[in-house]
């Protein structure tokens, strides 16, 4: 047999790598038919058809939360959230974990602060959360695209993808991210737990997402319902909506704007609707019994 | 060639060994870590990265620093760089490992790394980062492991291994530029959001990384025949001192861009690293420290006549190197998080726990390095010796063990004239026994293994060094006579082994 016949008739090694490689490549060509990936990718672009190029947002009245009892009561609307989204409740400043809490006049608008602002703005209580930022940092560093913005504006995140790395953390100019430095189970209060959110694992970042839930389901944020009014939702790009009324009759600021990243968490100085009686309460009905008791 | 790590001295053994109980320890610690998450480190909410990310960062650069032994190499010809190029190239191995091993160690679910693989984002450094470290990594473990085989076979690296070691330059200017991005890109902490990070970090690379490599030059040349011409010793000297007095300037740069524009968002953490802000000054000690350190070596490395001096050069480069970890390895990232978002200041105080983690991983890097080095240096010295030496294995052995045996057990030996007149009686034999030539020339090595004994006997042991390579030699060709020569045992005294060479 000559070595032509030779080549012709039996598998050289070079034939061999070649029809492995065909055979692959084709068997990859009918497997791609198997994936769920163009399932989930359409299944999402028509659940987000609706929400498309929204941006929602907040306006905190800071002075009517002041006349319904400051710092007091934004606590009960921090503890509706956190008890809400299961957020465990650790002591230690180190590693405590918040999606919303208060920081004074100088601490959350330390680029506008003065020593001569007036003792009410002083003295008033700031919630602070994540601002859900027009062009988030947080989004823009994170390499597994755990976190990410939805088309109706809303930072969201993907508590499965996280690996923990912190950059957003390290991105975030607002300090609205908490890494959970341990197991948070054990810190939800079991008695409180709401069964129908999950809870988180040691090792991955967190922060607030605007509820999104509750908004899929044609309802308000949380806080918002617990606020009574004075939390404004809304759509910022619908010039028709609450929130873009609200901003259109008071005076306005938001934190570190310089940056560039677009927050929108509005904060509000606004107490007339105290004297016109103007404020009708908030949307919710979860809270309705607390209203009652914390009105008195 | 992965053999040649199983042989070696007694010391040789006994620093993997130490490397490998450092490592132990580590691995329990980061078992800790696992289990019980994060907060058995230093960092909080808001000082997110801590002394994982800076170790990442310090050794990214002296992986980086190959270059400023590539570049005069491959680009310039810059021939006396040629035996030092394979130790560049092995010592930016164990960085990046080192560098990667850190990372590992920060994520707080490690599990998920590979979906940095599976979910690429280009739009997030840390993806790049992933992309030029490996690419790193894998360039100079090719680029390595090639020359050293081609070197042992006594041929030149294949082209495309040249073109590949052109290719790892830009990769290492992009491997730390690419790592300054994940600090420069951060708006919200000014002391990161500066475009002189890159340079700076490319700085203090450059001087940190060389001055590496040349202190664990100096210890290798210690213990084994390894040597750096004086003029390769003194250009790499010359590379640390313009490199760290860059980096000197890029901050000087960097000082007065805040102090004299005074903005307070700039201002606070320099003065934080600097004097202390509000009564916190952990960082201070180190800002200081460093900067005399640098100071130090940047004197000794400019004036010529202290720069040639071996021992002053040894402090002038340790000076650099731990004057840039302080710099970068702790400073750098840790200030970055003040003030926080909210104008605080939030302390970083290391957990034992970290430290031992990160003690496990510099002992992982100098556990490659040195299976590395040893590997390059074993090659080299295979190559070293004479033809002749190679050709008889025994002869080749006892040559060896002369170098290394213990200076009392030669002396000794030298001294017994008893045995060197016995070796010369069996030489007799031999030569009776053994074609006519052969015999000849074993007594008459025998022979000078008696005198070179005699000699050892009457200049006392500070000659014994060199009657022993004497007696070596004799053997040398008392083995080549004998075609099939026994192989002498280990610790047996030069006279009675060329006594049983000869037979």
């Amino acid at each position: 047999m000559t070595a032509q016949q030779h080549s012709e008739r039996s598998l050289t090694r070079r034939n061999f790598v070649k029809a492995g490689a065909i055979a692959c490549a084709s068997g990859l060509f009918a497997l791609n038919g198997c994936t769920l990936e163009e399932v989930k990718h359409s299944q999402l672009e028509s659940d987000f058809k609706g929400i498309e190029s929204k941006q929602y947002g907040l306006a905190i009245n800071v002075s009517m939360l002041d006349a319904l009892g400051g710092q007091e009561f934004i606590d009960t609307i921090i503890a509706a959230c956190h008890s809400y989204h299961n957020v465990p409740q650790i002591d230690d400043p180190k590693h405590s974990i918040d999606w919303i809490w208060t920081q004074s006049y100088e601490e959350a608008f330390s680029d506008i602060a003065s020593t001569y602002v007036d003792e009410k703005t002083a003295s008033y209580a700031y919630p602070v959360m994540c601002n859900h930022c027009t062009d988030p940092q947080c989004v823009r560093v994170c390499p597994t695209q755990t976190t990410f913005k939805r088309p109706d504006g809303i930072v969201m995140m993907d508590y499965h993808r996280c690996i923990g790395c912190r950059f957003c953390m390290s991105a975030c100019p607002y300090g609205a991210r908490n890494l959970n430095f341990m197991d948070p189970r054990p810190y939800v209060d079991k008695a409180t737990m709401n069964p129908g959110y999950p809870t988180r694992s040691k090792g991955v970042v967190e922060k607030c997402t605007l509820c999104y839930e509750l908004i899929d389901q044609g309802s308000v944020p949380v806080c918002v319902q617990a606020a009574y009014g004075c939390i404004t939702f809304g759509d910022l790009t619908d010039e028709n909506s609450e929130i873009r009324q609200v901003l259109a009759q008071a005076f306005s600021i938001r934190r570190r704007v310089e940056l560039g990243t677009g927050p929108n968490v509005y904060y509000i100085f606004d107490d007339s609707a105290l004297y016109t009686n103007a404020f009708t309460g908030g949307e919710g009905t979860l809270f309705e019994e607390d209203l009652l008791e914390g009105g008195e | 060639m992965l053999e040649k790590v199983l042989k070696g001295s007694k010391f040789y053994y006994g620093w993997l060994l130490a490397l490998l109980v450092l490592i132990g320890i580590g691995v329990l610690a980061y078992i800790n870590q696992l289990v019980n998450g994060l907060q058995l480190t230093g960092m909080s909410q808001d000082v997110n990265w801590g002394l994982y990310i800076a170790q990442f960062t310090f050794f990214v650069g002296v992986a980086a620093s190959g270059v400023m032994v590539a570049i005069p190499l491959y680009l310039h010809d810059y021939k006396e760089y040629g035996p030092l190029i394979i130790f560049g190239e092995f010592m930016a191995v164990a960085a990046v490992l080192v560098a990667l091993l850190n990372v590992i160690v920060d994520l707080g679910y490690p599990a998920r790394i590979f979906n940095v693989v599976l979910y690429p984002t280009p739009h997030s450094i840390l993806f790049w980062d992933m992309v030029v470290l490996s690419s790193y990594l894998l360039v100079n473990i090719i680029i390595g492991w090639t020359s050293i085989a081609a070197e042992r076979k006594g041929t030149k690296p294949a082209h495309w291994v040249h073109v590949l070691a052109i290719i790892a330059i830009p990769l290492a200017i992009s491997i730390h530029t690419v790592t300054a991005f994940i600090y420069c890109g951060n708006v919200g902490r000014p002391f990161w959001a500066s475009a002189i990070v890159a340079c700076r970090f490319l700085a203090s690379a450059f001087a940190a990384g060389p001055a590496l490599l040349l202190l664990i030059s100096f210890i290798m040349g210690k213990f084994t025949d390894y040597k750096l011409s004086d003029k390769a010793v003194d250009t790499v000297a010359k590379t640390v001192a313009y490199a760290i007095i860059a980096n000197v300037f890029f901050f000087m740069l960097e000082i007065f861009t805040a102090f004299y524009g005074n903005s307070p968002h700039h201002v606070e953490p320099l003065a934080y690293i600097l004097f202390g802000v509000h009564g916190h000054n952990q960082l201070v000690p180190f800002m200081w420290a460093a900067a005399v350190l640098i100071a130090i070596g940047i004197v000794i490395l400019l004036v010529k006549k202290w720069r040639q001096t071996r021992g002053l050069l040894i402090i002038a480069l340790l000076c650099v190197f731990l004057g840039c970890w302080m710099d970068k390895g702790i400073n750098f990232v840790l200030a970055g998080f003040v003030p926080n978002s909210f104008g605080e200041i939030i302390d970083y105080v290391p957990h034992p726990n970290e430290i031992m983690v990160i003690v496990g991983t510099f002992a992982i890097g100098a556990f490659v390095l040195t299976l590395l080095f040893k590997v390059a240096l074993a090659v080299r010295e295979g190559i070293a010796q004479p033809e002749a030496v190679q050709k008889s294995a025994a002869a080749r052995e006892l040559a060896e063990e002369l170098k290394s045996a213990e200076m009392e057990e030669a002396v000794e030996a030298a001294k017994s004239e008893r045995a060197a007149r016995e070796a010369e009686e069996a030489a007799r034999k031999a030569a009776e026994e053994e074609a006519a030539k052969a015999a000849e020339e074993a007594a008459k090595a025998a022979e000078e293994a008696a005198k070179a004994a005699e000699e050892a006997v009457e200049e006392g042991a500070a000659t014994a060094e060199n009657a022993a390579e004497n007696a070596a030699s004799a053997a040398e060709n008392a083995g080549e006579a004998a075609e099939k020569a026994p192989a002498p045992e280990a610790e047996a005294a030069p006279e009675t082994t060329a006594e049983e060479a000869a037979e």
